[in-house]
């Protein structure tokens, strides 16, 4: 009698097919470009929130800045055609490209340049805020040109330009939150929440115009519906996969492509550097000998995902591979705490709730175990470790990716979660950051080494950036070097 | 007037209800670890600037005063504003709502289909191997995670087959052919497991009857067994369903935010879930109110109906 269920379900799918007779889903239209990414953000309005699916979805596309972070992690230029510094390296001159104008058909001229880099300066948002912060000055020279002195000089400050905090917005713009206005070849049209995106073509568009009448981004947090509305022809492009091992149902090339690049995620297992256990380098060096972590890549990201050893990832000019420094050795780690005469450590492993997290957790906590370290694995949500760990410091241990550039600046600050006071660290990368450009990156190799010596923190894996495109779609940026989902270099051939 | 003098003590207790919960709501929500300046602010914000916009959004005023604004906005339909959009709660809910009603509209009339053919024949067919095979079966289907279910029948209808699209709502008003074909899979992942879980208690309820004098009696006056049981059983098993009806479809209202994960639906649940996520309070004590006010109708409809199945209880209420 088995047949008589499978009747009424039989039933139910012929009377809803009766209802939609006849229309089965209309092609795609070929001008629309639709991108799959996980987190919808709360509010557009990236001066004071620090979602990263901010900038994910306006910047470079919506929103442009004076210079461009290439996928390579080169410095092009964007707005401004071109920049001088002064032999001091305290004043930027930017000389603005005079055919450049906003999607309203203002023009980008000085003021307006003027009026973002006050507005960065002043930014609730405390990661933008600080990397004004070594700004002195901003002045118009004349309509086209825009002098900025810093207060000291800094190897920084021209890159993090490239990225959310050199935002040049329209003078029009009066709602950031819900109705962002720029210059870049794409416009914001509408959002629906809960479901997508969508950008409009800049039709005046003051470079190369977009390929696409339209451009989606669908927010489509499970990882297994990313997945199967990518199979089924719903996306285009699935901008981020969170589920690595499905990425073999696409190895099929003449329909897929894989996409895997390096992010500026850094997956960081942080030490509460102000426990007195955790004061000890010999129990932090033993943690790091204890955890195989080209073993943890494999066993919880599918081997997706470079070893990386200190707070730098491969498209950093300084980067350097040291994940070799502590490498996996249980008998050695056993020694050190030995020698330290710690016994019966108990470490809160206190992690949010994300992806890769509980997967990490438990793969730590029964390596350490295995050196005779007890730990506790807690999952909290988000805003529940932000408040607690995060701001409160009431941790042992934890994992999160650090998706900022150049966010080796935090283990700088004492107050940060890390609790991390290393005066010798601090002074390196202040000489670093202020050093002439020639001894900028041999200067903050040895910053990033004085970290991964000091075994500041584990640095588990840079996060991969993995993308599936369909076949046609060309142009998508292997490395995610900026906090961009850039569509502007993205064609299709149909 | 008994009926009048009951409806009235029903409606006191109504509004206490609602009132008590509301001031349970907004106290817990209060309690919540996790403060909405500092998850907007993120990673790398001053005290000073978390302040600054905890004041910005009025969260720096006694609880007492943003509970009594609370509540006298809900009284003439003002939910409050989203800190963190800025626009009223109320914008947002709706379309979420809408979402999430045409689901839970759909599937439960739907699910009573398939639940009541299924519980009736399981029960008359209780001591034979096509009956246990159904129990069985309403087993395994009441066993099934709904997510399971759900990329299980995304895999062959919309990825093999392609007879459906999988995820994604179009609204109604939009087309109305898009939004069915996209409402098929998400309804039809909860009317298999809603019917399972139903057809459970009619079964039982169709069970019992069998055993009952009245029962015995209609069989003796020439009534055939099936016709019998459903023409003097339904009534009677029908009390018990619609109380577990009821009971779905409050917990649907907010649970299928599972089913809205798997299909990309923007519906309530996910709604909150972000909200919460995002500690934008004004949002959840918004929907979670809703969802209160929601309950208490069910229930009190479920009232009203008891009083339509059961005739007994109209006379005792006159």
């Amino acid at each position: 009698m088995k047949s008589s269920r499978i009747g009424v379900v039989a039933a139910l799918i012929v009377g809803m097919a009766l209802i939609i007779s006849g229309c089965t889903t209309p092609p795609a239209d070929a001008k629309t470009l639709t991108v799959g990414i996980t987190v919808e953000p709360t509010t557009l309005d990236l001066t004071t929130d620090s979602t990263a699916a901010i900038p994910q979805i306006l910047l470079y596309n919506v929103y442009e800045t004076l210079v461009k972070m290439d996928s390579q992690g080169r410095i092009k230029p964007l707005l401004a055609d071109s920049y001088d510094v002064s032999p001091d390296w305290l004043t930027y001159t930017f000389h603005l490209d005079t055919k450049a104008k906003f999607a309203s058909g203002a023009p980008v001229n000085a003021d307006a340049v003027v009026a973002s880099i006050n507005t960065m300066r002043e930014a609730p948002n405390q990661t933008l805020k600080s990397q004004m912060a070594v700004v002195a000055d901003v002045q118009a020279r004349d309509q086209a040109t825009v002098a900025v002195t810093l207060k000291e000089p800094s190897n920084f400050w021209l890159y993090s330009m490239t990225d959310t905090v050199g935002i040049i917005f329209d003078p029009a713009l009066t709602d950031l939150a819900t109705a962002p206005m720029g210059s870049g070849p794409y416009a914001f049209e509408s959002w629906v929440s809960g479901d997508s995106i969508t950008l409009t073509k800049n039709e005046s568009y003051w470079g190369t115009p977009g390929r696409f009448d339209e451009v989606v981004f669908r927010f489509i947090a499970d990882p297994n519906a990313m997945v199967s509305a990518m199979l089924s022809g719903d996306l285009d492009i699935a901008g981020e996969m969170t589920s690595p091992d499905s990425l073999e149902l696409f190895s099929d090339a003449s329909k897929y492509t894989v996409i895997e690049g390096t992010t500026n995620g850094e997956i960081v297992l942080g030490f509460n550097n102000s426990r007195e256990t955790l004061k000890d380098l010999a129990v932090r060096q033993a943690i790091c000998h204890a955890i195989d972590r080209q073993a943890l890549v494999d066993a919880v990201w599918a081997g997706k995902g470079q070893l990386i050893g200190s707070m730098a990832v491969p498209t950093d000019p300084y980067y350097e591979d040291l994940s070799a420094t502590y490498p996996y050795d249980p008998a050695k780690a056993k020694e050190l705490l030995e020698e330290a005469g710690v016994t019966n450590l108990s470490l809160d492993l206190r992690i949010p709730t994300l992806p890769y997290t509980p997967g990490a957790a438990t793969f730590i906590a029964s390596q350490l175990a295995d050196v005779g370290i007890t730990v506790k694995v807690e999952e909290l949500d988000f805003g529940r470790w932000i408040d607690e760990v995060y701001s409160n410091g009431d941790y042992d241990m934890t994992i999160v990716a650090h998706v900022e550039a150049r966010d080796i600046v935090n283990f700088a600050n004492p107050d940060y979660y890390w609790r991390y006071d290393n005066p010798e660290f601090q002074k390196q990368l202040a000489s670093a950051i202020a050093a002439s450009p020639d001894q900028f990156v041999p200067e903050m190799k040895k910053a990033a080494t004085i970290l991964a010596e000091d075994a500041a923190a584990d640095w588990l894996f840079v996060f991969p950036n993995l993308i599936v495109t369909r076949e046609g779609i060309n142009g998508v940026g292997e490395n995610m070097t900026s906090l961009s989902f850039d569509v502007t270099t993205i064609s299709s051939k149909d | 007037m008994p009926v009048l003098r009951a409806a009235l003590r029903r409606l006191t207790i109504f509004v206490g209800t609602v009132l008590v919960a509301s001031l349970v709501i907004f106290l817990i929500i209060q309690a919540l670890p996790g403060d909405v300046a500092q998850v907007t602010l993120g990673v790398g914000a001053s005290p000073d600037d978390v302040d600054a916009l905890r004041q910005k959004w009025g969260l720096d005023r006694p609880l007492i005063i943003r509970y009594f604004e609370w509540l006298g906005g809900m009284l003439h339909g003002d939910f409050g504003a989203s800190y963190l959009k800025g626009q009223p709660v109320v914008s947002q809910i709706t379309p979420r709502l809408a979402v999430t009603l045409w689901i839970v509209g759909l599937s439960i009339p739907l699910s009573l289909l398939v639940a009541i053919p299924m519980g009736l024949f399981s029960a008359m067919m209780r001591r034979r191997w096509s009956g246990a095979l159904i129990n069985a079966l309403s087993h395994v289907g009441l066993a099934m995670p709904v997510f399971f279910l759900g990329v299980l029948l995304t895999m062959v209808f919309a990825v093999h087959l392609g007879w459906f699209p999988a995820n994604r709502y179009v609204p109604i008003t939009k087309s109305v052919s898009q939004w069915a074909s996209r409402m098929v899979l998400p309804v039809m992942t909860l009317v298999l497991v809603q019917g399972c879980f139903l057809a459970r208690y009619v079964r039982a309820g169709f069970i019992d009857v069998l055993g009952e004098d009245y029962y015995r009696t209609a069989r003796a006056s020439g009534w055939t067994k099936w016709r019998g049981l459903v023409r003097h059983g339904m009534r009677n098993m029908a009390t018990s369903l619609v109380t577990v009806v009821g009971l779905q479809i409050s917990s649907l209202l907010v649970g299928a935010v599972l089913i809205e994960e798997v299909f990309v639906l923007p519906g309530l649940g996910s709604l909150l879930i972000d909200a919460v996520g995002s500690r934008d309070l004004v949002v959840v004590q918004g929907v979670v109110m809703l969802l209160v006010f929601a309950v208490l109708l069910i229930n009190f409809l479920v009232d009203l109906a008891y009083l339509w199945i059961d005739p007994r209880l109209r006379r005792g209420a006159a």
